[in-house]
Protein backbone atom coordinates (compact mmCIF):
# COMPACT_ATOMS: atom_id res chain seq x y z
CA UNK A 1 0.00 0.00 0.00
CA UNK A 2 2.89 2.34 -0.53
CA UNK A 3 1.41 3.00 -3.90
CA UNK A 4 -1.70 5.06 -3.20
CA UNK A 5 0.01 6.96 -0.41
CA UNK A 6 2.97 7.80 -2.61
CA UNK A 7 0.80 8.93 -5.49
CA UNK A 8 -1.09 11.15 -3.07
CA UNK A 9 2.14 12.70 -1.87
CA UNK A 10 3.36 13.30 -5.40
CA UNK A 11 0.10 15.00 -6.30
CA UNK A 12 0.44 17.10 -3.19
CA UNK A 13 3.92 18.07 -4.31
CA UNK A 14 2.59 19.13 -7.72
CA UNK A 15 -0.23 21.00 -6.07
CA UNK A 16 2.04 22.96 -3.76
CA UNK A 17 4.43 23.81 -6.56
CA UNK A 18 1.77 25.05 -8.96
CA UNK A 19 0.00 26.77 -6.08
CA UNK A 20 3.12 28.75 -5.26
CA UNK A 21 3.50 29.65 -8.92
CA UNK A 22 -0.09 30.88 -9.17
CA UNK A 23 0.44 32.82 -5.96
CA UNK A 24 3.01 34.93 -7.82
CA UNK A 25 0.36 36.40 -10.09
CA UNK A 26 -3.00 35.97 -8.44
CA UNK A 27 -4.56 39.08 -6.96
CA UNK A 28 -7.34 38.80 -4.43
CA UNK A 29 -10.44 40.92 -4.20
CA UNK A 30 -13.58 41.56 -6.11
CA UNK A 31 -12.09 43.76 -8.78
CA UNK A 32 -8.84 41.90 -9.34
CA UNK A 33 -9.44 38.21 -8.91
CA UNK A 34 -11.06 37.51 -12.25
CA UNK A 35 -8.75 39.86 -14.10
CA UNK A 36 -5.65 38.31 -12.63
CA UNK A 37 -6.79 34.81 -13.53
CA UNK A 38 -7.45 36.05 -17.03
CA UNK A 39 -3.98 37.54 -16.99
CA UNK A 40 -2.47 34.27 -15.82
CA UNK A 41 -4.28 32.33 -18.49
CA UNK A 42 -3.65 34.60 -21.45
CA UNK A 43 -0.55 36.59 -20.76
CA UNK A 44 1.78 34.73 -18.46
CA UNK A 45 3.66 32.16 -20.45
CA UNK A 46 2.38 28.65 -19.69
CA UNK A 47 0.02 30.24 -17.19
CA UNK A 48 -2.91 28.24 -18.56
CA UNK A 49 -0.83 25.09 -18.11
CA UNK A 50 0.11 25.83 -14.52
CA UNK A 51 -3.48 26.69 -13.71
CA UNK A 52 -4.83 23.57 -15.34
CA UNK A 53 -2.26 21.39 -13.59
CA UNK A 54 -3.19 22.96 -10.27
CA UNK A 55 -6.82 22.19 -10.97
CA UNK A 56 -6.27 18.63 -12.08
CA UNK A 57 -3.88 17.83 -9.25
CA UNK A 58 -6.58 18.95 -6.85
CA UNK A 59 -9.16 16.68 -8.48
CA UNK A 60 -6.80 13.72 -8.54
CA UNK A 61 -5.62 14.44 -5.02
CA UNK A 62 -9.09 14.08 -3.59
CA UNK A 63 -9.64 10.92 -5.62
CA UNK A 64 -6.36 9.42 -4.53
CA UNK A 65 -6.87 10.28 -0.86
CA UNK A 66 -10.29 8.68 -1.12
CA UNK A 67 -8.81 5.62 -2.82
CA UNK A 68 -6.06 5.43 -0.22
CA UNK A 69 -8.67 5.62 2.52
CA UNK A 70 -10.95 3.02 0.96
CA UNK A 71 -8.12 0.55 0.55
CA UNK A 72 -7.00 1.14 4.12
CA UNK A 73 -10.56 0.58 5.24
CA UNK A 74 -10.80 -2.79 3.54
CA UNK A 75 -7.37 -3.82 4.76
CA UNK A 76 -8.61 -2.86 8.20
CA UNK A 77 -5.45 -0.84 8.63
CA UNK A 78 -7.15 1.42 11.14
CA UNK A 79 -6.93 -1.17 13.90
CA UNK A 80 -4.88 -0.68 16.99
CA UNK A 81 -2.33 0.92 17.21
CA UNK A 82 -3.00 2.84 14.00
CA UNK A 83 -6.14 4.75 15.02
CA UNK A 84 -4.38 8.10 14.93
CA UNK A 85 -3.19 7.48 11.39
CA UNK A 86 -6.73 6.67 10.38
CA UNK A 87 -8.34 9.67 12.06
CA UNK A 88 -5.79 12.14 10.73
CA UNK A 89 -6.07 10.63 7.27
CA UNK A 90 -9.82 11.12 7.26
CA UNK A 91 -9.36 14.71 8.44
CA UNK A 92 -6.92 15.26 5.59
CA UNK A 93 -9.58 14.16 3.12
CA UNK A 94 -12.03 16.67 4.57
CA UNK A 95 -9.39 19.38 4.41
CA UNK A 96 -8.64 18.48 0.79
CA UNK A 97 -12.32 18.90 -0.07
CA UNK A 98 -12.33 22.22 1.75
CA UNK A 99 -9.25 23.23 -0.21
CA UNK A 100 -10.92 22.38 -3.47
CA UNK A 101 -14.10 24.15 -2.48
CA UNK A 102 -12.36 27.36 -1.46
CA UNK A 103 -10.09 27.20 -4.48
CA UNK A 104 -13.02 26.92 -6.84
CA UNK A 105 -14.29 30.36 -5.78
CA UNK A 106 -11.01 32.16 -6.31
CA UNK A 107 -11.12 32.57 -10.13
CA UNK A 108 -14.32 34.50 -9.52
CA UNK A 109 -16.10 33.44 -12.66
CA UNK A 110 -19.81 32.96 -12.67
CA UNK A 111 -19.80 29.24 -13.27
CA UNK A 112 -17.50 28.45 -10.37
CA UNK A 113 -19.32 30.92 -8.16
CA UNK A 114 -22.64 29.25 -8.89
CA UNK A 115 -21.08 25.89 -8.24
CA UNK A 116 -19.70 27.04 -4.91
CA UNK A 117 -23.01 28.62 -3.99
CA UNK A 118 -24.74 25.36 -4.73
CA UNK A 119 -22.24 23.44 -2.58
CA UNK A 120 -22.75 25.96 0.20
CA UNK A 121 -26.51 25.45 0.02
CA UNK A 122 -26.03 21.75 0.62
CA UNK A 123 -23.74 22.33 3.59
CA UNK A 124 -26.05 24.90 5.08
CA UNK A 125 -28.87 22.37 5.00
CA UNK A 126 -27.02 20.31 7.59
CA UNK A 127 -29.03 20.44 10.81
CA UNK A 128 -27.59 22.37 13.79
CA UNK A 129 -24.10 22.88 12.40
CA UNK A 130 -25.00 24.05 8.90
CA UNK A 131 -24.94 27.81 9.36
CA UNK A 132 -21.97 27.85 11.70
CA UNK A 133 -20.13 25.71 9.22
CA UNK A 134 -20.88 28.18 6.44
CA UNK A 135 -19.58 30.99 8.65
CA UNK A 136 -16.25 29.28 8.98
CA UNK A 137 -16.07 28.14 5.40
CA UNK A 138 -16.90 31.35 3.61
CA UNK A 139 -16.90 34.00 6.30
CA UNK A 140 -20.61 34.73 6.03
CA UNK A 141 -23.93 33.48 4.89
CA UNK A 142 -23.39 33.79 1.17
CA UNK A 143 -20.36 34.19 -1.03
CA UNK A 144 -19.86 37.79 -2.10
CA UNK A 145 -17.04 39.86 -3.44
CA UNK A 146 -16.35 40.98 0.13
CA UNK A 147 -15.55 37.61 1.57
CA UNK A 148 -13.58 36.58 -1.48
CA UNK A 149 -10.41 37.73 0.26
CA UNK A 150 -11.41 35.82 3.40
CA UNK A 151 -11.73 32.67 1.30
CA UNK A 152 -8.41 33.41 -0.34
CA UNK A 153 -6.63 33.74 3.00
CA UNK A 154 -8.18 30.51 4.18
CA UNK A 155 -7.01 28.83 0.99
CA UNK A 156 -3.42 30.00 1.12
CA UNK A 157 -2.70 30.39 4.83
CA UNK A 158 -5.04 28.63 7.18
CA UNK A 159 -5.69 25.46 5.20
CA UNK A 160 -2.04 24.82 4.30
CA UNK A 161 -1.05 25.32 7.95
CA UNK A 162 -3.77 22.95 9.18
CA UNK A 163 -3.05 20.46 6.44
CA UNK A 164 0.69 20.33 7.14
CA UNK A 165 0.10 19.99 10.87
CA UNK A 166 -2.26 17.07 10.46
CA UNK A 167 -0.08 15.53 7.77
CA UNK A 168 2.80 15.72 10.22
CA UNK A 169 0.82 13.82 12.83
CA UNK A 170 -0.24 11.33 10.16
CA UNK A 171 3.37 10.66 9.24
CA UNK A 172 4.74 10.57 12.73
CA UNK A 173 2.16 8.01 13.68
CA UNK A 174 3.06 5.98 10.59
CA UNK A 175 6.69 6.23 11.61
CA UNK A 176 5.92 5.05 15.12
CA UNK A 177 4.02 1.96 13.97
CA UNK A 178 5.83 1.26 10.73
CA UNK A 179 4.16 1.28 7.33
CA UNK A 180 1.12 -0.90 7.21
CA UNK A 181 1.96 -4.06 5.34
CA UNK A 182 -0.89 -6.53 4.88
CA UNK A 183 1.47 -9.42 4.22
CA UNK A 184 3.16 -9.00 7.56
CA UNK A 185 -0.10 -8.29 9.34
CA UNK A 186 -2.09 -11.21 8.06
CA UNK A 187 0.37 -13.91 7.08
CA UNK A 188 2.83 -13.46 9.93
CA UNK A 189 5.27 -15.60 7.94
CA UNK A 190 8.89 -14.71 8.47
CA UNK A 191 9.71 -14.66 4.80
CA UNK A 192 7.34 -11.73 4.40
CA UNK A 193 9.14 -9.55 6.87
CA UNK A 194 11.52 -8.24 4.28
CA UNK A 195 11.42 -4.50 4.06
CA UNK A 196 11.70 -2.56 0.87
CA UNK A 197 14.93 -0.57 1.12
CA UNK A 198 14.41 3.19 0.72
CA UNK A 199 17.37 3.46 -1.61
CA UNK A 200 17.49 2.48 -4.43
CA UNK A 201 14.33 0.38 -4.70
CA UNK A 202 11.81 2.72 -3.18
CA UNK A 203 13.30 5.97 -4.49
CA UNK A 204 13.43 4.69 -8.04
CA UNK A 205 9.85 3.55 -7.86
CA UNK A 206 8.83 6.87 -6.40
CA UNK A 207 10.68 8.73 -9.12
CA UNK A 208 9.05 6.66 -11.84
CA UNK A 209 5.70 7.36 -10.26
CA UNK A 210 6.52 11.06 -10.21
CA UNK A 211 7.15 10.93 -13.96
CA UNK A 212 3.91 9.08 -14.56
CA UNK A 213 1.85 11.34 -12.32
CA UNK A 214 3.32 14.51 -13.83
CA UNK A 215 2.78 13.24 -17.35
CA UNK A 216 -0.79 12.35 -16.55
CA UNK A 217 -1.34 15.86 -15.20
CA UNK A 218 0.23 17.36 -18.31
CA UNK A 219 -2.04 15.31 -20.53
CA UNK A 220 -5.15 16.25 -18.59
CA UNK A 221 -4.11 19.90 -18.51
CA UNK A 222 -3.41 20.07 -22.22
CA UNK A 223 -6.51 18.22 -23.36
CA UNK A 224 -8.88 19.61 -20.81
CA UNK A 225 -7.71 23.03 -19.68
CA UNK A 226 -9.72 25.02 -17.18
CA UNK A 227 -11.94 27.67 -18.64
CA UNK A 228 -11.97 31.30 -17.62
CA UNK A 229 -15.66 31.95 -18.16
CA UNK A 230 -17.50 35.15 -17.48
CA UNK A 231 -16.74 37.39 -14.55
CA UNK A 232 -18.93 36.54 -11.58
CA UNK A 233 -21.61 38.86 -10.37
CA UNK A 234 -22.54 38.17 -6.77
CA UNK A 235 -25.88 39.95 -7.15
CA UNK A 236 -27.16 37.20 -9.40
CA UNK A 237 -28.26 34.03 -7.65
CA UNK A 238 -27.41 30.69 -9.12
CA UNK A 239 -29.97 29.44 -11.65
CA UNK A 240 -32.10 26.43 -10.76
CA UNK A 241 -30.36 23.13 -11.19
CA UNK A 242 -26.80 24.37 -10.80
CA UNK A 243 -24.50 21.51 -9.90
CA UNK A 244 -22.35 21.68 -6.77
CA UNK A 245 -18.68 20.70 -6.80
CA UNK A 246 -18.23 17.15 -8.09
CA UNK A 247 -17.31 15.89 -4.62
CA UNK A 248 -20.79 16.89 -3.42
CA UNK A 249 -22.73 15.45 -6.32
CA UNK A 250 -23.67 12.29 -4.46
CA UNK A 251 -25.20 14.31 -1.62
CA UNK A 252 -27.27 16.30 -4.07
CA UNK A 253 -28.39 13.19 -5.91
CA UNK A 254 -29.33 11.48 -2.67
CA UNK A 255 -31.47 14.45 -1.64
CA UNK A 256 -33.12 14.49 -5.06
CA UNK A 257 -34.01 10.84 -4.73
CA UNK A 258 -35.41 11.41 -1.23
CA UNK A 259 -37.41 14.29 -2.59
CA UNK A 260 -38.79 12.02 -5.30
CA UNK A 261 -40.21 9.58 -2.79
CA UNK A 262 -41.34 12.06 -0.18
CA UNK A 263 -42.06 15.38 -1.79
CA UNK A 264 -43.09 17.14 1.39
CA UNK A 265 -39.81 16.72 3.28
CA UNK A 266 -36.71 18.83 2.90
CA UNK A 267 -34.67 16.51 0.71
CA UNK A 268 -31.41 18.41 1.10
CA UNK A 269 -31.57 18.38 4.86
CA UNK A 270 -32.28 14.68 5.09
CA UNK A 271 -29.74 13.90 2.39
CA UNK A 272 -26.89 15.69 4.12
CA UNK A 273 -27.92 14.29 7.50
CA UNK A 274 -27.76 10.75 6.17
CA UNK A 275 -24.37 11.45 4.60
CA UNK A 276 -23.00 12.93 7.81
CA UNK A 277 -24.23 9.93 9.82
CA UNK A 278 -22.71 7.42 7.42
CA UNK A 279 -19.53 9.49 7.40
CA UNK A 280 -19.36 9.40 11.21
CA UNK A 281 -19.79 5.64 11.30
CA UNK A 282 -17.06 5.28 8.69
CA UNK A 283 -14.79 7.69 10.51
CA UNK A 284 -15.21 5.94 13.85
CA UNK A 285 -14.47 2.49 12.42
CA UNK A 286 -11.52 1.85 14.80
CA UNK A 287 -13.87 2.29 17.76
CA UNK A 288 -16.66 -0.07 16.73
CA UNK A 289 -14.75 -2.67 14.76
CA UNK A 290 -13.64 -4.67 17.78
CA UNK A 291 -13.78 -8.02 16.01
CA UNK A 292 -11.11 -7.14 13.52
CA UNK A 293 -8.86 -6.23 16.40
CA UNK A 294 -8.76 -9.89 17.22
CA UNK A 295 -7.61 -10.61 13.66
CA UNK A 296 -11.01 -11.85 12.60
CA UNK A 297 -13.03 -10.40 9.79
CA UNK A 298 -16.12 -8.50 10.72
CA UNK A 299 -18.96 -9.10 8.26
CA UNK A 300 -20.60 -5.82 9.13
CA UNK A 301 -17.39 -3.95 8.41
CA UNK A 302 -17.10 -5.61 5.01
CA UNK A 303 -20.66 -5.04 3.86
CA UNK A 304 -20.80 -1.56 5.30
CA UNK A 305 -17.66 -0.59 3.37
CA UNK A 306 -18.83 -2.11 0.11
CA UNK A 307 -22.26 -0.51 0.29
CA UNK A 308 -20.85 2.94 1.08
CA UNK A 309 -18.58 2.80 -1.92
CA UNK A 310 -21.31 1.53 -4.24
CA UNK A 311 -23.68 4.20 -2.94
CA UNK A 312 -21.27 7.08 -3.51
CA UNK A 313 -20.19 5.75 -6.87
CA UNK A 314 -23.69 5.13 -8.23
CA UNK A 315 -25.11 8.41 -6.94
CA UNK A 316 -22.29 10.38 -8.54
CA UNK A 317 -22.73 8.57 -11.84
CA UNK A 318 -26.49 9.11 -11.80
CA UNK A 319 -25.98 12.80 -11.05
CA UNK A 320 -23.55 13.16 -13.97
CA UNK A 321 -25.80 11.29 -16.36
CA UNK A 322 -28.89 13.22 -15.26
CA UNK A 323 -27.03 16.48 -15.82
CA UNK A 324 -25.95 15.37 -19.23
CA UNK B 1 28.35 -2.05 -17.47
CA UNK B 2 30.62 -4.95 -16.61
CA UNK B 3 34.36 -4.57 -16.60
CA UNK B 4 34.94 -6.84 -19.55
CA UNK B 5 32.72 -4.79 -21.78
CA UNK B 6 34.42 -1.58 -20.75
CA UNK B 7 37.77 -3.10 -21.57
CA UNK B 8 36.86 -4.33 -24.96
CA UNK B 9 35.39 -0.87 -25.70
CA UNK B 10 32.31 -2.38 -27.30
CA UNK B 11 28.91 -0.92 -26.85
CA UNK B 12 26.57 -3.34 -25.23
CA UNK B 13 22.81 -3.47 -25.25
CA UNK B 14 22.88 -2.15 -21.71
CA UNK B 15 24.90 0.91 -22.73
CA UNK B 16 22.45 1.58 -25.46
CA UNK B 17 19.48 1.38 -23.11
CA UNK B 18 21.24 3.56 -20.56
CA UNK B 19 21.84 6.11 -23.26
CA UNK B 20 18.25 6.08 -24.46
CA UNK B 21 16.92 6.39 -20.94
CA UNK B 22 19.19 9.28 -20.00
CA UNK B 23 18.25 11.17 -23.15
CA UNK B 24 14.61 10.54 -22.35
CA UNK B 25 15.06 11.66 -18.79
CA UNK B 26 16.76 14.89 -19.76
CA UNK B 27 14.14 15.55 -22.37
CA UNK B 28 11.47 15.07 -19.75
CA UNK B 29 13.22 17.31 -17.25
CA UNK B 30 13.58 19.98 -19.90
CA UNK B 31 9.93 19.81 -20.84
CA UNK B 32 8.98 20.27 -17.20
CA UNK B 33 11.52 22.92 -16.30
CA UNK B 34 11.07 25.10 -19.37
CA UNK B 35 7.40 25.96 -18.65
CA UNK B 36 8.33 26.57 -15.02
CA UNK B 37 11.10 28.94 -16.00
CA UNK B 38 8.93 30.78 -18.55
CA UNK B 39 6.14 31.12 -16.05
CA UNK B 40 8.33 32.69 -13.41
CA UNK B 41 10.14 34.93 -15.87
CA UNK B 42 6.86 36.42 -17.07
CA UNK B 43 6.86 38.60 -13.98
CA UNK B 44 7.79 41.65 -16.03
CA UNK B 45 4.34 41.66 -17.56
CA UNK B 46 1.78 43.87 -15.90
CA UNK B 47 -1.75 42.95 -15.17
CA UNK B 48 -3.26 45.74 -17.27
CA UNK B 49 -1.58 44.14 -20.24
CA UNK B 50 -4.62 41.98 -20.75
CA UNK B 51 -5.66 43.58 -23.92
CA UNK B 52 -9.33 42.74 -23.92
CA UNK B 53 -12.32 42.54 -21.67
CA UNK B 54 -14.73 39.63 -21.57
CA UNK B 55 -18.34 40.78 -21.79
CA UNK B 56 -20.22 37.54 -21.66
CA UNK B 57 -21.99 35.25 -24.06
CA UNK B 58 -23.09 36.83 -27.32
CA UNK B 59 -26.19 34.66 -27.64
CA UNK B 60 -27.46 35.72 -24.26
CA UNK B 61 -27.45 39.41 -25.15
CA UNK B 62 -30.72 40.63 -26.58
CA UNK B 63 -30.96 42.46 -29.83
CA UNK B 64 -31.47 46.22 -29.48
CA UNK B 65 -30.07 46.31 -25.96
CA UNK B 66 -27.03 47.70 -24.22
CA UNK B 67 -24.73 46.92 -21.33
CA UNK B 68 -22.48 49.21 -19.34
CA UNK B 69 -18.99 48.04 -18.42
CA UNK B 70 -15.68 49.52 -17.40
CA UNK B 71 -12.63 49.98 -19.50
CA UNK B 72 -9.52 51.32 -17.78
CA UNK B 73 -11.75 52.27 -14.85
CA UNK B 74 -14.00 54.45 -17.01
CA UNK B 75 -17.55 53.57 -18.03
CA UNK B 76 -18.13 52.26 -21.50
CA UNK B 77 -21.17 50.89 -23.25
CA UNK B 78 -21.74 47.84 -25.38
CA UNK B 79 -24.66 48.01 -27.79
CA UNK B 80 -26.25 45.28 -29.84
CA UNK B 81 -28.09 47.04 -32.65
CA UNK B 82 -31.32 45.98 -34.32
CA UNK B 83 -29.35 44.07 -36.94
CA UNK B 84 -27.40 42.25 -34.23
CA UNK B 85 -24.24 44.24 -34.78
CA UNK B 86 -22.04 44.86 -31.75
CA UNK B 87 -20.63 48.27 -30.91
CA UNK B 88 -18.48 49.30 -27.98
CA UNK B 89 -18.12 52.98 -27.17
CA UNK B 90 -16.81 55.03 -24.33
CA UNK B 91 -19.81 56.03 -22.21
CA UNK B 92 -18.25 59.23 -20.94
CA UNK B 93 -19.98 62.19 -22.46
CA UNK B 94 -17.50 64.55 -24.11
CA UNK B 95 -19.39 67.51 -22.74
CA UNK B 96 -19.23 67.24 -18.94
CA UNK B 97 -18.41 63.57 -18.41
CA UNK B 98 -21.85 62.22 -17.58
CA UNK B 99 -22.51 58.59 -18.46
CA UNK B 100 -24.43 58.28 -21.70
CA UNK B 101 -27.33 55.83 -22.13
CA UNK B 102 -28.70 53.83 -25.00
CA UNK B 103 -32.09 55.02 -26.20
CA UNK B 104 -33.95 52.23 -28.00
CA UNK B 105 -36.67 54.39 -29.51
CA UNK B 106 -34.31 56.90 -31.05
CA UNK B 107 -31.75 54.23 -31.86
CA UNK B 108 -29.13 56.60 -30.50
CA UNK B 109 -27.14 57.41 -27.39
CA UNK B 110 -28.45 60.08 -25.09
CA UNK B 111 -26.67 61.91 -22.34
CA UNK B 112 -29.12 62.48 -19.45
CA UNK B 113 -27.37 65.61 -18.18
CA UNK B 114 -27.86 68.08 -21.03
CA UNK B 115 -29.48 65.88 -23.65
CA UNK B 116 -26.48 65.50 -25.83
CA UNK B 117 -27.15 62.98 -28.60
CA UNK B 118 -24.76 60.63 -30.34
CA UNK B 119 -25.45 58.17 -33.11
CA UNK B 120 -24.49 54.53 -32.76
CA UNK B 121 -21.06 55.06 -34.25
CA UNK B 122 -20.36 57.56 -31.46
CA UNK B 123 -20.68 60.70 -33.58
CA UNK B 124 -22.04 63.71 -31.70
CA UNK B 125 -25.28 64.51 -33.54
CA UNK B 126 -26.94 67.23 -31.51
CA UNK B 127 -26.79 69.01 -28.16
CA UNK B 128 -23.77 70.32 -26.31
CA UNK B 129 -21.18 67.51 -26.78
CA UNK B 130 -18.20 68.90 -28.69
CA UNK B 131 -16.56 65.62 -29.72
CA UNK B 132 -17.52 62.10 -30.74
CA UNK B 133 -17.24 59.15 -28.33
CA UNK B 134 -14.24 56.89 -28.62
CA UNK B 135 -14.98 53.59 -30.29
CA UNK B 136 -13.49 50.34 -29.11
CA UNK B 137 -12.89 47.28 -31.18
CA UNK B 138 -15.34 44.45 -30.44
CA UNK B 139 -15.07 40.91 -31.61
CA UNK B 140 -16.72 37.62 -30.85
CA UNK B 141 -14.71 34.52 -30.16
CA UNK B 142 -16.36 31.21 -29.25
CA UNK B 143 -19.55 33.17 -28.76
CA UNK B 144 -17.92 35.37 -26.11
CA UNK B 145 -17.93 39.11 -26.65
CA UNK B 146 -14.49 40.63 -26.27
CA UNK B 147 -13.57 44.30 -26.33
CA UNK B 148 -10.03 45.39 -26.96
CA UNK B 149 -8.73 48.03 -24.59
S1 LIG C 1 -22.59 66.09 -19.88
FE1 LIG C 1 -23.43 65.05 -21.52
S2 LIG C 1 -24.53 66.61 -22.52
FE2 LIG C 1 -23.62 67.66 -20.94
Amino acid sequence: MYFSGTVTLLLLFNLILTGLLLFLYYKEGNSFAYESVEFISYKVRFGWLVRAIHYWSAVLLILSIAFHMFSMFFLRAYRKPREITWFTGALLLLLAVWFSYSGSVLPWNSKSLFMAQSSTEILKAAPLIGNTLADYLIGGNVITGQNLSFIYKVHILILPALFSFILYIHFSSIKRNGLFNPEIEYNSGDECKKKLPIYPNFSIRAFLLLIIVTDLLFILAVFSPVEIGIKADDMITAPQGTMPGWYFLFVLQLSKIIHLFAAEVNGKQIGITICICIGMVWFLAPLWDRISNKSKISTFQKYFGISVIILIFCLTIIACVADY
Amino acid sequence: MSESNMDSGKKTRRDFLNYIFSVGLFGWLGSVLYPLYSFVSSSKLKIDDISYINLGVNNEMEINSSKLFKINKKPAILIKTKDGELKALSAVCTHLQCTVQFNKEENALRCPCHFGKYDLSGKNVSGPPPNPLTQYEVFVKNDIILVRK
